[in-house]
């Protein structure tokens, strides 16, 4: 088994080529692309098999399984993924980042950061608060479950699971809130988004214990 | 400090086709998410093989994880 586990459907799926599905009881695991497979190029594939399917579980892009040990772990929680299918029936995630606005001024010298350490992080404490209040308002126009919000760097990340139909309306009406209160609240921000794609945010199985390798 | 507020919207495959920085940074945000089972790398310096990590059979997202501490 040389192919690259791409996430779960429900078994009575059927997928065109190149996807192949192994069926493991209630649930199918689908497959694509050779192992080894860039990152980039899985996510591709999991954007278009998400089209496809009306619920679908995905894998990590980015760190990939061998084979044989997602069809051992997939066999022993069946249950779990179902119930997880169940919830992202109908649903897509949209995924939103805040670029934060750039200090007032850069510094000089290290000295300088130093002295001025304390004054960054009140900004940041303030700009969080902003950024809280900002997208409690945005998402009370909508059917929408959240993430928490979650920093990289300068971009703080928010991934939204919205209902699928009339996907394309919703995004532009998301847009349209977000420059509206943004324009109000979020002075010095940039807003970008993406979607629809995989939930690849809401696909945590917290409750689960290890299995066995 | 500039005091606008801009907004983008790009689908999948332009974010994934993008030169954008931002577009390139969300993207790499969506790779720290879906089901991992079980994580290997190995850390390659000009082929050879220096570290191994081995993230047995891990059942919940990478950011839970750190989050948690269990990696081992």
């Amino acid at each position: 088994m040389t192919a690259r586990a791409l996430g779960w459907c429900r078994s009575e799926t059927v997928l065109p080529p190149p996807y192949e599905l192994e069926r493991l009881g209630r649930i199918s695991l689908v497959t694509a692309l050779p192992e080894g497979t860039g990152a980039r190029e899985v996510l591709a594939q999991q954007i278009t098999l998400e089209r496809l399917l009306e619920s679908y579980v995905p894998t990590n892009a980015a760190l990939a399984d061998r084979l044989e040990d997602t069809v051992r772990w997939s066999s022993g929680v069946e249950g779990e993924i179902l119930d997880r299918l169940d919830a992202l029936e109908g649903k897509t995630q949209v995924t939103m980042a805040f670029e934060m606005p750039e200090a007032i001024e850069p510094e000089r010298d290290g000295k300088t950061w130093l002295r001025n350490r304390a004054i960054h992080l009140e900004e940041e404490t303030e700009l969080s608060r902003q950024l809280r209040r900002a997208t409690d308002a945005i998402l009370s126009f909508f059917d929408v479950t959240r993430s928490a919000l979650r920093q990289r760097e300068k971009n703080v990340i928010l991934d939204l699971l919205l209902p699928r139909d009339g996907i394309q309306g919703t995004l532009a009406r998301l847009e349209d809130q977000a420059r509206t209160i943004g324009l109000a609240q979020l002075p010095g921000w940039n807003c970008t988004i993406v979607g629809p794609l995989p939930a690849y945010a809401f696909c945590d199985f917290p409750d689960l214990e290890p299995c066995d390798g | 400090m500039v005091d606008e507020f801009k907004v983008s919207r790009a689908g999948p495959e332009d974010a994934l086709l993008s030169n954008d920085r931002r577009l390139v940074d969300l993207v790499d945000a969506l790779l720290d998410k879906g089901v991992v089972i079980r994580g290997e790398a190995w850390i390659t310096v000009a082929d050879v093989e220096l570290v191994f990590l081995g993230l047995d059979l891990v059942l919940a997202n990478p950011d839970r994880i750190r989050t948690k501490g269990q990696l081992h």
